[in-house]
């Protein structure tokens, strides 16, 4: 009887938290329960339930497990879904509390309330609007004042609330609605056009708050087509199997692995595929060209990827463990290469890495420590600039933004990360012209004395 | 780099930690544990308990460790949490903190006596 009150109590804490600790606080509450018997403990777990009760409605409840989720086939988000706080469960908590906290002073007099601990999360977004389509036409924020201002509106509190330096998000936010009081954001045509000036204006306040060039801070994305709601069904077995023998059968995304005239090798890799399923052909394909003089790693089309991948290749490149920069806060990537590997000859032999526009994520974390390490020589265009170190955060339909929501790792280097300035080349040649140009450096190289 | 959130540690973030020290627990155990460690001044109610493990599992000082359920019992699987080497830093770094807060009160003579 008296743990199904305490069950419904719990009920009354905000949806989020029930879904994501739910089982762990009815657990909790059940020991609880168990260990402290009689009227005077049992009076006191529930006055420590009300407090909690109290503080948590109070601060809501916004801390959701990032999710990994897919977005129009581009490289992963973390897509945090922000909910507001229940009205009712506000209500019902404040009310429930009321009445114990007056219940039991009645009856306790001697009992002292039980002091509630710091509290840690302050909840973003209680304020952001739903999301909700009607409210968000994409059309409309070009067309209607009201809506553009709701949609910087929520921006802008993402930014006050999200960004993991809070007086710093503080005045980020402020500088977007700066010009958006100044009417900077009136005469754009499309929800793209809206989601670049705004980006833009993040970066020149970034820039002025002293925030290093490279490092990510924030970004609004538009997306024609609808954004996800949350994340995508686990993958089960079968998808699981499917996906790997996709990867196969695309050879893990080496286009082509060659040994070019005067013993140069050559390597085209067009994504960085999964480590769990790629990790030998990644190994067959550089000891096929362990034997040459000269490296060409080809990735004018590698969107990014695992970057697990990019960090065994780079570990045949150097003869001992070598740090790698990862912009991500929590990256799953191991911070050195696995160098030295046994029987790899490539250690000393000049790397070309050919880039593109298109050159992103994972490619770029390839591309970005090869060239701080002075590793390699760059050849080609200055790549993409899209760092993906954020959590992602659904607004609408159409307009999300990723935040750099926890303090990242900072870069040893002068250059502090590639964030919208992408990598610069070393040559700079255009993307078609890359591996001519890259085949010429091979070919001339000074040789070692 | 600007400061996060969890510099200075708050307070329950700080204990949690430091209940962690010796042993993977799970979230009734550090709530059990915190309650001795502060001489049954501070019991960390659920709301609190587990957004502060969010938020110590986003900024990688603790981590969860496989699902397991209690020798001899027969309570469901529990979701246990371990100190990572950023977590004992961290609440390193807060102790020194409040140590030197204590040296400050004992200079002033607010607090008397070497240790407390």
């Amino acid at each position: 009887m008296f743990e199904r009150f305490c069950a419904l109590l719990l009920r009354l804490y905000p949806a989020e938290f029930r879904r994501t600790y739910g089982r762990e606080a009815v657990q909790l509450m059940r020991d609880r329960a168990r260990d402290e018997r009689g009227v005077f403990l049992r009076a006191r777990l529930l006055m420590d339930l009300a407090t909690d009760l109290f503080a948590t409605s109070l601060r809501g409840w916004q801390a959701a497990r990032p999710s990994l989720v897919r977005i129009d086939g581009a490289p992963r988000f973390d897509i945090i879904e922000v909910h507001g706080l229940r009205p009712e469960a506000l209500a019902a908590g404040i009310l429930t509390s009321i009445l114990l906290f007056a219940s039991f002073t009645l009856l306790f007099q001697a009992t002292e309330p039980t002091k509630t601990p710091a509290q840690l999360s302050e909840g973003p977004g209680s304020e952001v609007p739903s999301g909700d389509a009607d409210e968000f036409d994409p059309r409309a924020v070009v067309t209607d004042p009201e809506a553009r201002h709701k949609l910087i509106a929520a921006i802008a509190l993402n930014l006050r609330q999200l960004y993991f330096d809070r007086a710093l998000g503080q005045q980020l936010a402020d500088a977007v609605l700066v010009q958006e009081k100044k009417g900077e954001y009136e005469s754009l045509d499309t929800g793209a056009d809206l989601a670049a000036r705004i980006n833009r204006d993040i970066q020149a306040a970034s820039r002025a708050l002293g925030i290093a060039g490279g490092v990510f801070v924030a970004d609004v994305v538009h997306s024609e087509r609808a954004l996800p709601t949350g994340p995508p069904p686990p993958m089960t077995d079968e998808m699981r199997e499917r996906s790997r023998a996709v990867l196969l059968l695309q050879n893990c995304l080496f286009e082509t692995v060659e040994t070019l005239p005067h013993n140069i090798g050559y390597m085209k890799l067009n994504g960085f595929a999964d480590a769990t399923v790629c990790r030998q052909t990644t190994g067959r394909a550089m000891a096929s060209l362990n034997k040459t003089d000269a490296l060409i790693v080809d990735l004018r089309d590698n969107g990014g990827g695992m970057g697990d991948t990019a960090l065994q290749i780079a570990g045949y490149l150097f003869d001992r463990p070598t740090y790698m920069y990862d912009p991500r806060p929590d990256s799953p990537v191991p911070a050195r290469t696995a160098s030295p590997i046994p029987g790899n000859t490539l250690v000393d032999k000049p790397v070309y890495v050919l880039t593109s526009s298109r050159t992103q994520s994972a490619a770029e974390y390839f591309v970005y420590n090869v060239k701080m390490l002075k590793r390699a020589t760059i050849v080609g265009e200055t790549t993409a600039g899209h760092q993906h170190s954020g959590a992602f955060h659904r607004i609408n339909d159409h307009f999300g933004m990723g935040i750099q929501q926890v303090a990242p790792p900072e870069s040893p280097y002068l250059v502090k990360g590639w964030e919208v300035i992408g990598v610069e080349p070393d040559v700079e040649v255009s993307s078609t012209d890359a591996l001519a140009a890259a085949r010429k450096l091979a070919e001339h190289r000074p040789v070692p004395k | 780099m600007p400061k996060n959130k969890l510099s200075p540690l708050p307070a329950a973030a700080f204990q949690i930690l430091m209940s962690l020290a010796d042993d993977d627990l799970h979230g009734y155990e550090i709530m059990r544990r915190v309650e001795q460690q502060t001489d049954g001044r501070t019991r960390i109610g659920p709301g609190t308990l587990y957004s502060s493990i969010q938020v110590l599992l986003d900024a990688g000082f603790i981590t969860e460790v496989a699902l397991r359920g209690e020798a001899g019992s027969n309570d469901e699987r529990r979701r246990y949490y371990r100190l990572t080497t950023a977590g004992r830093k961290a609440a390193r770094d807060e102790a020194e903190r409040l140590a030197d807060v204590l040296r400050v009160a004992r200079a002033k003579k607010i607090l008397r006596g070497e240790y407390v």
